[in-house]
Protein backbone atom coordinates (compact mmCIF):
# COMPACT_ATOMS: atom_id res chain seq x y z
CA UNK A 1 0.00 0.00 0.00
CA UNK A 2 1.26 3.68 -0.68
CA UNK A 3 0.50 6.46 0.64
CA UNK A 4 -1.00 9.28 -1.06
CA UNK A 5 -1.27 13.11 -0.32
CA UNK A 6 -3.93 15.62 -1.24
CA UNK A 7 -4.54 19.06 -0.99
CA UNK A 8 -7.70 21.13 -1.53
CA UNK A 9 -7.50 25.04 -1.98
CA UNK A 10 -10.35 27.17 -1.76
CA UNK A 11 -9.04 30.74 -2.93
CA UNK A 12 -10.18 34.01 -1.65
CA UNK A 13 -13.62 35.28 -3.82
CA UNK A 14 -12.10 37.86 -5.45
CA UNK A 15 -9.54 35.84 -7.21
CA UNK A 16 -9.69 35.89 -11.00
CA UNK A 17 -8.20 33.72 -13.86
CA UNK A 18 -4.80 35.12 -13.61
CA UNK A 19 -4.55 35.03 -9.51
CA UNK A 20 -5.25 31.17 -10.11
CA UNK A 21 -2.77 30.24 -12.69
CA UNK A 22 -0.05 32.71 -10.51
CA UNK A 23 -0.92 30.22 -7.82
CA UNK A 24 -0.61 27.17 -10.03
CA UNK A 25 2.90 27.87 -10.92
CA UNK A 26 4.02 29.24 -7.16
CA UNK A 27 2.82 26.16 -5.76
CA UNK A 28 4.98 23.91 -8.42
CA UNK A 29 7.98 26.37 -7.91
CA UNK A 30 7.33 25.62 -4.01
CA UNK A 31 7.15 21.46 -4.11
CA UNK A 32 10.01 22.01 -6.77
CA UNK A 33 12.02 24.06 -3.64
CA UNK A 34 11.56 21.07 -1.41
CA UNK A 35 12.13 18.43 -3.93
CA UNK A 36 8.74 17.16 -4.03
CA UNK A 37 6.14 17.62 -7.37
CA UNK A 38 2.55 18.24 -7.50
CA UNK A 39 0.32 16.89 -9.92
CA UNK A 40 -3.13 18.56 -10.70
CA UNK A 41 -6.30 16.35 -10.75
CA UNK A 42 -7.69 16.56 -14.04
CA UNK A 43 -11.44 17.02 -13.28
CA UNK A 44 -11.11 20.19 -11.42
CA UNK A 45 -8.74 22.03 -13.66
CA UNK A 46 -11.23 24.01 -14.76
CA UNK A 47 -12.89 25.55 -11.56
CA UNK A 48 -12.04 29.26 -10.71
CA UNK A 49 -11.73 29.06 -6.91
CA UNK A 50 -10.07 25.41 -6.23
CA UNK A 51 -7.09 24.46 -7.16
CA UNK A 52 -7.27 20.28 -6.51
CA UNK A 53 -3.87 18.52 -6.58
CA UNK A 54 -2.03 15.50 -5.75
CA UNK A 55 1.43 15.94 -3.96
CA UNK A 56 4.58 13.87 -5.39
CA UNK A 57 7.97 12.60 -3.99
CA UNK A 58 9.35 14.13 -6.94
CA UNK A 59 7.95 15.87 -10.13
CA UNK A 60 8.83 12.23 -11.48
CA UNK A 61 6.53 10.44 -9.31
CA UNK A 62 3.29 9.54 -8.80
CA UNK A 63 2.40 9.36 -5.29
CA UNK A 64 3.75 11.37 -1.69
CA UNK A 65 4.77 7.37 -0.34
CA UNK A 66 8.26 8.21 -0.81
CA UNK A 67 8.33 11.47 1.27
CA UNK A 68 7.04 9.08 4.10
CA UNK A 69 9.14 6.80 3.64
CA UNK A 70 12.68 8.92 3.80
CA UNK A 71 11.38 11.54 6.27
CA UNK A 72 9.15 9.77 8.80
CA UNK A 73 10.59 6.53 9.47
CA UNK A 74 11.16 6.16 13.58
CA UNK A 75 12.72 6.63 14.96
CA UNK A 76 12.47 10.28 13.64
CA UNK A 77 15.35 12.07 12.48
CA UNK A 78 14.31 16.00 12.86
CA UNK A 79 16.84 17.40 10.65
CA UNK A 80 15.05 15.62 7.67
CA UNK A 81 11.55 16.44 8.32
CA UNK A 82 10.28 19.24 5.74
CA UNK A 83 6.81 17.82 4.46
CA UNK A 84 5.08 20.06 7.14
CA UNK A 85 6.94 22.84 6.29
CA UNK A 86 5.68 22.44 2.70
CA UNK A 87 2.05 22.16 3.77
CA UNK A 88 2.31 25.03 6.22
CA UNK A 89 3.70 27.20 3.08
CA UNK A 90 0.66 26.03 1.07
CA UNK A 91 -1.34 27.04 3.70
CA UNK A 92 -0.08 30.80 4.37
CA UNK A 93 -0.07 31.39 0.61
CA UNK A 94 -2.52 34.87 0.77
CA UNK A 95 -4.69 33.88 -2.18
CA UNK A 96 -5.75 30.83 0.10
CA UNK A 97 -8.62 30.98 2.39
CA UNK A 98 -9.52 27.33 2.88
CA UNK A 99 -7.83 24.05 2.44
CA UNK A 100 -8.74 20.28 2.86
CA UNK A 101 -5.75 18.00 3.33
CA UNK A 102 -6.12 14.20 2.98
CA UNK A 103 -3.84 11.37 3.56
CA UNK A 104 -4.84 8.11 2.61
CA UNK A 105 -3.47 4.53 1.85
CA UNK A 106 -5.59 3.39 -0.52
CA UNK A 107 -3.37 5.06 -3.31
CA UNK A 108 -2.85 8.26 -5.95
CA UNK A 109 -5.26 6.65 -8.11
CA UNK A 110 -8.44 6.49 -5.49
CA UNK A 111 -7.38 10.05 -4.47
CA UNK A 112 -7.47 11.12 -7.59
CA UNK A 113 -10.89 9.82 -8.46
CA UNK A 114 -12.82 10.00 -5.63
CA UNK A 115 -11.12 11.67 -2.35
CA UNK A 116 -10.93 15.26 -3.53
CA UNK A 117 -14.68 15.00 -4.39
CA UNK A 118 -16.81 18.25 -3.96
CA UNK A 119 -19.20 16.76 -1.84
CA UNK A 120 -16.18 16.14 1.00
CA UNK A 121 -15.63 19.23 0.58
CA UNK A 122 -18.89 20.26 1.17
CA UNK A 123 -19.31 17.62 4.02
CA UNK A 124 -16.22 19.21 5.63
CA UNK A 125 -15.17 17.89 9.60
CA UNK A 126 -14.54 20.67 11.81
CA UNK A 127 -11.68 22.76 11.58
CA UNK A 128 -8.34 22.58 12.94
CA UNK A 129 -4.78 24.57 13.55
CA UNK A 130 -2.58 24.45 10.54
CA UNK A 131 -0.23 23.14 13.58
CA UNK A 132 -2.40 20.59 14.75
CA UNK A 133 -2.61 18.89 10.69
CA UNK A 134 1.12 19.47 10.62
CA UNK A 135 1.45 17.62 13.89
CA UNK A 136 -0.75 14.99 13.14
CA UNK A 137 1.00 14.23 9.50
CA UNK A 138 4.15 13.26 12.21
CA UNK A 139 2.58 11.10 14.13
CA UNK A 140 1.02 9.00 11.82
CA UNK A 141 4.71 8.77 10.27
CA UNK A 142 4.21 6.11 7.61
CA UNK A 143 1.82 3.75 8.95
CA UNK A 144 -0.53 2.63 7.01
CA UNK A 145 -3.32 2.69 9.87
CA UNK A 146 -5.34 4.65 9.81
CA UNK A 147 -6.41 4.50 5.92
CA UNK A 148 -7.46 7.85 5.29
CA UNK A 149 -7.12 11.45 7.21
CA UNK A 150 -8.54 14.53 6.49
CA UNK A 151 -8.13 17.77 7.79
CA UNK A 152 -9.85 20.88 7.16
CA UNK A 153 -8.45 24.73 7.40
CA UNK A 154 -10.26 28.10 7.39
CA UNK A 155 -8.65 31.11 7.77
CA UNK A 156 -11.79 32.68 9.56
CA UNK A 157 -11.68 30.15 11.95
CA UNK A 158 -10.64 30.78 14.92
CA UNK A 159 -9.50 26.93 15.93
CA UNK A 160 -7.36 27.58 18.87
CA UNK A 161 -10.03 29.45 20.59
CA UNK A 162 -12.51 26.55 20.46
CA UNK A 163 -9.42 24.19 21.25
CA UNK A 164 -8.23 25.47 24.31
CA UNK A 165 -11.99 25.24 25.62
CA UNK A 166 -11.88 21.37 24.61
CA UNK A 167 -8.68 21.31 27.17
CA UNK B 1 1.25 43.54 31.68
CA UNK B 2 3.13 43.05 28.59
CA UNK B 3 3.92 39.18 27.03
CA UNK B 4 7.51 38.51 27.24
CA UNK B 5 8.90 35.39 24.90
CA UNK B 6 12.31 33.97 25.76
CA UNK B 7 14.50 30.87 24.92
CA UNK B 8 17.68 28.62 25.61
CA UNK B 9 18.91 26.61 22.61
CA UNK B 10 21.24 23.91 23.15
CA UNK B 11 23.79 24.02 20.81
CA UNK B 12 25.52 21.44 18.86
CA UNK B 13 29.37 20.87 20.33
CA UNK B 14 31.50 23.31 17.97
CA UNK B 15 28.94 26.13 17.33
CA UNK B 16 30.88 29.51 16.68
CA UNK B 17 28.32 31.03 18.61
CA UNK B 18 29.12 34.20 17.02
CA UNK B 19 27.98 33.24 14.14
CA UNK B 20 25.28 31.39 15.04
CA UNK B 21 23.92 34.35 16.83
CA UNK B 22 23.81 36.48 13.63
CA UNK B 23 21.96 33.76 11.46
CA UNK B 24 19.36 33.94 14.83
CA UNK B 25 19.72 37.80 14.10
CA UNK B 26 19.16 37.26 10.49
CA UNK B 27 16.28 35.20 10.86
CA UNK B 28 14.34 37.20 13.03
CA UNK B 29 14.87 40.28 11.19
CA UNK B 30 13.23 38.26 8.39
CA UNK B 31 10.05 38.31 10.15
CA UNK B 32 10.22 41.94 11.38
CA UNK B 33 11.11 41.13 14.83
CA UNK B 34 14.26 41.32 16.95
CA UNK B 35 16.37 39.76 19.72
CA UNK B 36 18.18 40.56 22.85
CA UNK B 37 20.86 37.77 24.06
CA UNK B 38 20.93 39.38 27.54
CA UNK B 39 17.97 38.43 29.90
CA UNK B 40 16.32 41.81 31.86
CA UNK B 41 17.22 41.58 35.58
CA UNK B 42 13.59 40.58 36.57
CA UNK B 43 14.44 37.41 34.39
CA UNK B 44 18.16 36.67 35.26
CA UNK B 45 17.20 33.91 37.82
CA UNK B 46 15.08 31.68 34.75
CA UNK B 47 17.39 32.65 32.13
CA UNK B 48 20.49 31.29 34.23
CA UNK B 49 18.40 27.99 35.51
CA UNK B 50 17.29 27.34 31.93
CA UNK B 51 20.76 27.69 30.53
CA UNK B 52 22.55 25.34 33.25
CA UNK B 53 19.43 22.81 32.42
CA UNK B 54 20.06 23.06 29.38
CA UNK B 55 23.94 21.97 29.27
CA UNK B 56 25.40 25.63 30.86
CA UNK B 57 26.89 28.02 29.43
CA UNK B 58 29.19 26.79 26.89
CA UNK B 59 26.74 24.90 25.33
CA UNK B 60 23.12 26.86 25.48
CA UNK B 61 21.99 30.21 23.96
CA UNK B 62 19.85 32.52 25.67
CA UNK B 63 17.36 34.50 23.40
CA UNK B 64 14.44 37.63 24.46
CA UNK B 65 12.22 37.83 20.96
CA UNK B 66 11.36 40.86 20.80
CA UNK B 67 8.57 43.11 18.60
CA UNK B 68 10.74 44.44 16.30
CA UNK B 69 14.74 45.43 16.87
CA UNK B 70 14.47 48.71 18.87
CA UNK B 71 11.57 47.23 20.73
CA UNK B 72 11.34 45.74 24.54
CA UNK B 73 9.71 42.63 24.54
CA UNK B 74 7.49 40.40 22.15
CA UNK B 75 4.25 42.07 23.15
CA UNK B 76 3.61 44.26 20.08
CA UNK B 77 3.57 40.55 18.47
CA UNK B 78 1.07 39.16 19.96
CA UNK B 79 -0.80 42.10 19.87
CA UNK B 80 -0.72 42.57 16.21
CA UNK B 81 -1.18 38.82 15.51
CA UNK B 82 -2.91 37.03 17.45
CA UNK B 83 -5.81 39.08 18.56
CA UNK B 84 -9.23 37.27 18.68
CA UNK B 85 -10.50 36.66 16.67
CA UNK B 86 -7.43 35.34 14.83
CA UNK B 87 -6.53 36.42 11.33
CA UNK B 88 -4.27 33.65 10.03
CA UNK B 89 -3.09 35.84 7.47
CA UNK B 90 -1.21 37.70 10.00
CA UNK B 91 -0.06 34.87 12.07
CA UNK B 92 3.99 34.32 11.84
CA UNK B 93 5.49 34.23 15.18
CA UNK B 94 5.03 30.23 15.17
CA UNK B 95 7.00 30.19 11.74
CA UNK B 96 9.60 31.98 13.09
CA UNK B 97 9.72 29.70 16.13
CA UNK B 98 9.62 26.61 13.62
CA UNK B 99 12.71 28.52 11.71
CA UNK B 100 15.15 28.55 15.14
CA UNK B 101 13.89 25.41 16.06
CA UNK B 102 14.64 23.89 12.24
CA UNK B 103 18.49 25.42 12.10
CA UNK B 104 20.76 22.73 12.01
CA UNK B 105 22.96 23.73 15.29
CA UNK B 106 20.17 23.23 17.45
CA UNK B 107 19.52 20.09 19.78
CA UNK B 108 16.85 20.96 21.93
CA UNK B 109 15.14 24.03 23.03
CA UNK B 110 13.27 25.55 26.16
CA UNK B 111 10.96 28.55 25.48
CA UNK B 112 8.60 30.15 28.14
CA UNK B 113 6.05 32.71 27.46
CA UNK B 114 4.86 34.87 30.18
CA UNK B 115 2.12 38.06 30.92
CA UNK B 116 4.51 40.27 33.08
CA UNK B 117 5.66 37.96 35.68
CA UNK B 118 6.83 34.28 36.09
CA UNK B 119 5.39 34.09 39.40
CA UNK B 120 2.73 31.16 38.21
CA UNK B 121 5.48 29.93 35.99
CA UNK B 122 5.30 25.89 37.77
CA UNK B 123 8.33 25.60 38.82
CA UNK B 124 10.05 21.54 37.93
CA UNK B 125 13.37 20.31 38.90
CA UNK B 126 14.18 19.59 35.94
CA UNK B 127 13.05 20.04 32.02
CA UNK B 128 9.20 19.72 31.45
CA UNK B 129 8.41 16.90 28.97
CA UNK B 130 9.61 17.48 25.53
CA UNK B 131 6.60 18.15 22.88
CA UNK B 132 6.77 18.43 19.40
CA UNK B 133 7.72 21.95 17.69
CA UNK B 134 4.18 21.58 16.35
CA UNK B 135 2.30 21.18 19.34
CA UNK B 136 3.96 24.23 20.47
CA UNK B 137 3.17 26.59 17.80
CA UNK B 138 0.01 25.70 18.69
CA UNK B 139 0.23 26.17 22.57
CA UNK B 140 2.35 29.38 21.79
CA UNK B 141 -0.82 31.46 19.79
CA UNK B 142 -3.44 29.39 22.14
CA UNK B 143 -2.05 30.07 25.81
CA UNK B 144 -4.15 33.19 26.37
CA UNK B 145 -5.46 32.49 29.92
CA UNK B 146 -2.25 34.59 31.25
CA UNK B 147 -0.49 32.01 32.81
CA UNK B 148 3.09 31.41 32.48
CA UNK B 149 4.09 28.17 30.04
CA UNK B 150 7.26 26.66 29.13
CA UNK B 151 7.76 24.37 26.07
CA UNK B 152 10.34 22.56 25.63
CA UNK B 153 11.79 20.32 22.53
CA UNK B 154 14.60 17.81 22.05
CA UNK B 155 15.54 16.69 18.75
CA UNK B 156 16.15 13.31 20.22
CA UNK B 157 12.63 13.32 21.11
CA UNK B 158 10.43 10.88 19.43
CA UNK B 159 7.62 13.40 19.92
CA UNK B 160 4.73 13.92 17.95
CA UNK B 161 3.04 10.53 18.86
CA UNK B 162 -0.21 9.02 17.43
CA UNK B 163 -3.11 9.58 19.66
CA UNK B 164 -6.09 9.53 16.99
CA UNK B 165 -8.52 12.22 16.02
Amino acid sequence: MRIAFGVGLRLKEESDWDVRNRLCLELARTAARYGYGIQLTKWYVSVLLEIRFIVTASPAADSAHNIFKKELQDPLNWETIRFPNFLLEIWQLPETQEAVFIRTTDGAELLEENALSIQEMAERPKPVSIYRAMDAVVALRANVEPSRTLFYLNKKASVLHDHLLER
Amino acid sequence: MSIVFEGVLKLRDGTDRDMFSRKMMETALHFGYGLRFEPSKHDVQWASEAVEKLGGGETAMYFEAVSEPSNINADAIYCLELWEPLDWSKVQFPTFLLRLWQLPEVEAALFVRYDGDMENLEKEDGLPQPMSIYKAMEGVVSNWDGTARQFYLDKKSPEPVWRGE
